[in-house]
């Protein structure tokens, strides 16, 4: 089982994604914004962070591309969660903040765990 | 009859193979096609057909005014009709007249059942203008991250142009650990037409300048390539907004 991290400012979607990914046994860490996803990544390491894009104070696109510049954690697996569904959002996300992946809410409940299995098991190659 | 692009965003991965293969499909399922190599720094069509250009009009002959619709339109089978492009660098340092392609095209379009447009990568000019004399595009694309947002930025350019994008062909899949089917048409918001596999066959058919599709029609990327043409064919008899005749088929 994996350890995941979930990052957004919207409690009811935190509950959710932790509900979903506890029942099929993985760990879940919550973080609100961006800063305390970052300090929280100085004491854990995992898996996978799930990224909102719009949240109070940095964007996560400023967060993954940190995560993805620092030596600690550049191999952790990101993938965006955001009501954000334009292609340029896609492009941003994936090019210049060198997500993993992109996944746009709201989410199917019953087919997210089966995605986020393919995410943890074969993250895509980026070229 | 509709022109399609087939366009990719990415460099690399396959577009000159699966236009041709799919060209030569599309003849064999007894429709008139024309294939065009608007590739024009990149001109592949030749090598694939396994044709020797040195002498023969070309495409970039057309667009520099130099030679007429029919002097560069080569027959390759009854069915099958292509307009090369050159491969000679004093080719590319002749004025092109990018506008003349959509002369070109409706010219074909007039004569065949079917034209397809090898759409070079990137976005210039050259790409533009493919597209806008396109009436549809099929995005190809790698089962990875860089030809999905390459494939995302060919869906910008086509939304600007107003053109339907007939759907997306996976290239060089068939691998367990691929990006799932689902996954790419989630996040492309088009349909997968077709995951094509990579086969060691394509290299082959490349060295004997014969498409795969002809020299090894059993191998497991031909057998892809020839349910995509059958795909396609369903995708514009579907859609009411193209004006799809059949002119020759069997």
């Amino acid at each position: 089982m994996a350890t995941i991290m979930v990052v957004d400012d919207e409690e009811d979607i935190l509950a959710l994604i932790q509900k979903i990914l506890t029942k099929e046994g993985h760990t879940v860490i919550t973080a609100r914004d961006g800063k305390e996803a970052l300090q929280k990544l100085k004491e854990i390491k995992p898996d996978l962070i799930l990224l909102d894009i719009m949240m109070p104070g940095m964007s996560g696109y400023q967060v993954c591309k940190m995560i993805k510049q620092s030596n600690e954690t550049h191999s952790i697996t990101v993938a965006m969660l955001t009501a954000k569904a334009d292609d340029e959002d896609k492009i941003r996300a994936l090019e210049n903040s060198r997500a993993d992946w992109y996944f746009t809410k709201p989410i199917d409940v019953k087919r997210f765990a089966k995605r986020v299995e393919w995410l943890l098991k074969n993250p895509p190659r980026r070229g | 009859m509709p022109c399609i692009s087939i366009a990719s965003g990415k460099g690399g991965v396959g577009k000159s193979i699966i236009c041709a293969n799919l060209g030569v499909a599309l003849s064999e399922l007894g429709y008139s096609v024309a294939l065009v190599d608007a590739d024009i720094e990149g001109a592949t069509l030749g090598l694939i057909f396994g044709y020797d250009l040195e002498d023969d009009a070309t495409l970039h002959d057309y667009l520099s005014g130099n030679a007429t619709e029919e002097e560069v339109l080569k027959r390759v089978s009854p069915m099958l009709n292509v307009v090369f492009g050159s491969v000679q660098l004093t080719a590319l340092m002749k004025e092109l007249n990018l506008e003349r392609l959509e002369r070109l095209t409706s010219w074909l379009k007039e004569r065949h059942d079917l034209v397809l447009i090898d759409t070079p990568p990137g976005f210039e000019e050259d790409t533009f203008a493919a597209i806008k004399a396109s009436d549809a595009i099929i995005i190809v694309l790698n089962p990875d991250i860089l030809s999905v947002t390459g494939a995302l930025k060919v869906r910008i350019v086509a939304k600007r142009e107003g053109k339907r994008i007939l759907g997306v062909v996976v290239n060089k899949g068939g691998h367990e650990d691929d990006i799932p089917t689902e996954e790419l048409e989630a996040i492309l918001e088009e349909e997968v037409l077709a995951v094509i596999k990579d086969d060691p066959m394509i290299r082959n058919s490349l060295l004997e300048g014969t498409p795969l599709v002809s020299a090894y029609p059993h191998s497991p990327a031909s057998q892809g390539i020839k349910e995509l043409a059958k795909k396609v064919i369903e995708k514009l008899r579907h859609t009411g907004s193209f004006r799809f005749r059949v002119t020759h088929s069997r």
